[in-house]
């Protein structure tokens, strides 16, 4: 755990110190990079254009994914296009009612961004707070934050993977009863038939 | 004749031209990066504290105020003492974070307002803090900070980053800052 975390603060360290190797980002590609952070808040919380418009800020084979630990990639729960606008709340069959998703009423407002150039374009982490959990529109958690890898595509930067870093996610206000229920299920299934 | 003295005007204003400190836009991120580091150091302690102190300069300080534009009074100075305030023991190893003042506490920060001076830039921000009195869902404005940075060879670093809380009587009843 304490390597993860001094991984972690050597990603920062070396961001804050503009130092990174090899690889180097021009003025532009942080803001760039920035303002593509800014456009997922806003793309998760509003079905626009059937998800794609969230998918479109990933590269054709991007993933999404879910993880307790920062370094950690942990599960991944999309990947491609098709897939990233579905968690987006859309698909081909245009947007669902956001009422039957599981991010219902919650808005995310992202912070403390941190961008490291990498060999392949450039690694991120940032901070992620969650307004309206509960159903309480005043109810804000700290939701730990997203861990990405960029990649300058010919479209511009985009994300290549993203992963919702989330070490209390256990108890959670948003998601803690929803793993509580989606274990017992689990120990439901797991009992023989009676 | 009336052209050319109106040509010689604007090519030589009479009023001179004071040397004004700029930044570029490659500074201006680089601090920006900087406060965002501070956050995942701070909230993350490593390696006795010392990732969090090297965001600072080697002399570098950090201290309270109640009051915008007023240094106050600094907790830590220099490397060592920035260490123990982000977390460390002085023997390389992190406090258990149950032991400090604010355990379960995750700072945020937003409005960074840059200023370039004489000697580098100057830094205001403002800070949440989410997780307060062991509420997850409980968050807070305290203040924000004020800082001075300087670039060095390895960087922009803080100088000085001053946590101004107006309330902090309050806040701080029984707290002592690391020695």
């Amino acid at each position: 755990m304490r390597l993860i975390t001094a991984g972690i603060l050597g990603a920062a360290m070396l961001a804050a110190s503009g130092q990174a190797g090899a690889a180097t980002l021009t003025a532009q590609d942080y803001i760039d990079i920035e303002q593509l952070n800014a456009r997922y808040a806003f793309a998760i919380d509003q079905c626009t254009n059937s998800g794609y418009d969230y998918a479109d800020l990933y590269t054709d084979d991007g993933t999404f994914g879910v993880s307790e630990a920062w370094g950690d990639k942990g599960k991944t729960y999309a990947a491609g296009r098709e897939a990233l606008a579905t968690v987006a709340g859309g698909g081909k069959g245009g947007c669902r009612d956001p009422k039957g998703t599981i991010g219902y009423g919650i808005k995310h407002v992202i912070t403390d961004h941190v961008i490291t150039p990498t060999a392949e374009g450039a690694h991120g982490k940032s901070i992620l707070l969650a307004f309206g959990v509960g159903g309480v529109a005043t109810q804000v958690e700290h939701q730990g934050g997203y861990e990405d890898t960029y990649v300058k595509t010919d479209k511009g930067w985009r994300m290549k993977s993203r992963v919702h870093v989330f070490p209390n996610i256990a108890t959670s206000v948003q998601f803690g009863p929803l793993r509580q229920k989606a274990a017992e299920d689990a120990k439901k299934q797991q009992q023989p038939q009676q | 004749m009336r052209r050319a003295l109106l040509l010689a005007a604007l090519a030589f204003p009479l009023a001179p031209l004071a040397v004004q400190p700029a930044l570029t836009p490659e500074d201006f991120v680089a601090i920006k990066q900087l406060n965002a580091a501070y956050v995942f150091a701070i909230d993350n302690c490593s390696d006795g504290g010392y990732p969090y102190a090297d965001l600072y300069v080697d002399d570098g300080t950090f201290g309270v105020s109640q009051v915008w534009g007023d240094p106050g009074s600094v907790w830590a100075a220099g490397r060592e003492a920035l260490a123990k305030a982000g977390g460390g023991d002085g023997k390389g190893v992190c406090r258990d974070p149950k032991s400090m003042p604010g355990y379960g506490i995750h700072h945020i920060t937003a409005d960074l307002v840059i200023t370039p001076t004489a000697t580098g830039a100057s830094g205001r921000s403002v800070l949440f803090t989410s997780g307060v009195e062991g509420v997850p869902t409980r968050m807070r404005h305290d203040g924000g900070y004020e800082d001075s940075y300087v670039k060095t060879a390895k960087g922009w670093r803080f100088k000085t980053r001053v946590h101004v809380w107006p309330d902090i009587p309050e806040r701080l009843k029984n707290y002592k800052p690391a020695q």
